[in-house]
């Protein structure tokens, strides 16, 4: 018996000795990756990404104290005391959001060019002389943005040769299929 | 005059058909001088190599890049010179070449009957088009080979045919430009009697296009 539990703690020493060992001279230190650092975890491993439509955002009935009701009283019949100074800033911030969006919006088209190509494309397709938009008519030089314009409109209007080259059948020729013994 | 080698599809044989055009050109008496465009400089780099093996070329090649492009007004000078001048573009589009193509007097436009290479001659004729370019095209078919029978070949010619039905500035070359090993080697320094056979055909119809008299 005296034998059993000398056995057992020489084993028990012996183990966590080993384990020291390793862990100060064998053991290789795991590297951190830097990148992941400043990430912030807010949900459980379990979480899944969902896909909201707008409609279901419209559908969403927040608590009471979300609910201002800025006009009327909650029958709808009463007028409630105005903060008029308080609603002509909203009215102000939204107005100054909802320009700044269409400004944006305008610049975006403005920048890729597909306003002006679409203008060139009515032009071309209500018959116009497109030819009066090519600065060559007055000896100068295309601009690049002007290049790239005529370069969707022909890119466009090609589409249509292209598709009438490559779809008369009459002209393909079918190849029987070949079976192959593996 | 200015002759411009072009179509936005690279690969379809412009340089080489180029170097063949202007030795032709010169082996019957024409002078010429010939602008290297593609960056690539493969016909600037022919022309050093035939100089640097001792050999004469038959013209002098310069190479260009986008800078060194002639503006407008020396296009038009050029235009109206009794000298000719050949340029070769690359197998791309740029707005760099947009006064070439606009200003040349010829476009020759060389293609093959391969999907991207129709699909290709059919944008840039496309461009030439809506930019209202001044310069005649000469669609010259490349690499053909008589042996085979191209898939949709025949109604990419009936686009060709319509379109110089339509428009005087559109003309498509009868005879083709055949597939040739001997043209893999051509130099700026002369026409072997295989190389000219391969092109002799289709080049005769063009110099009838551009009046250009020539003693074959």
């Amino acid at each position: 018996m005296k034998t059993f539990f000398t056995l057992v703690i020489v084993t028990y020493i012996a183990y966590y000795a080993i384990n020291i060992i390793y862990d100060l001279f064998i053991k290789k230190e795991s590297k951190v990756n830097d990148a992941g650092l400043d990430e912030i975890v807010i949900a459980e491993e379990n979480y899944a990404a969902q896909n909201i439509s707008i409609d279901e955002v419209e559908r969403v009935s927040p608590p009471d104290s979300f609910m201002i009701n800025e006009m009327y009283s909650e029958n709808g019949d009463e007028h409630v005391d105005l903060d008029l100074d308080f609603l002509e800033k909203k009215y102000e911030e939204e107005e100054l959001l909802d320009n700044a969006f269409s400004e944006n919006s305008a610049n975006e088209i403005e920048e890729d060019g597909s306003d002006s190509t679409s203008k060139l494309r009515d032009q071309f397709e209500d018959g116009e002389d497109i030819s009066i938009n090519s600065p060559m008519k007055n000896n100068k030089n295309m601009s690049k943005e002007q290049f790239e314009d005529f370069l969707k409109l022909a890119k466009d209007i090609s589409n249509d040769d292209i598709e009438r080259v490559f779809s008369i059948d009459s002209n393909k020729r079918y190849y029987p299929a070949v079976a192959v013994n593996i | 005059m200015v002759i411009t080698f072009a179509n936005q599809k690279g690969g379809t044989g412009k340089t080489t058909i180029a170097i063949a055009f202007a030795n032709y050109l010169s082996v019957n008496g024409i002078g010429l001088k010939v602008f290297d465009c593609d960056f690539q400089e493969s016909i600037h780099e022919k022309y050093t190599f035939d100089i640097s093996s001792g050999k004469t070329p038959l013209y002098d090649v310069i190479y260009l890049d986008h800078d060194s492009i002639p503006d407008v007004d020396n296009l038009i000078e050029m235009s109206d010179s009794e000298e000719l001048f050949v340029f070769d573009l690359p197998g791309s589009l740029d707005v760099n070449y947009v006064n070439l193509l606009h200003y040349s007097d010829y476009l020759i436009i060389p293609f093959e009957y391969s999907d991207v290479s129709m699909k290709s001659t059919i944008r840039f004729n496309e461009f030439l088009k809506v930019i209202s370019a001044e310069s005649q095209r000469i669609f010259i078919r490349s690499k053909f080979d008589k042996g085979f029978s191209y898939p949709n070949k025949e109604s990419f010619d009936s686009y060709l045919k319509e379109e110089a039905k339509y428009n005087r500035q559109v003309s498509i070359i009868e005879h083709p430009i055949y597939k040739r090993n001997v043209l893999q080697t051509i130099d700026t320094c002369s026409l072997t009697y295989r190389q000219k056979e391969a092109v002799i055909d289709a080049f005769k119809q063009v110099l009838e296009l551009i009046k250009t008299p020539i003693v074959s």
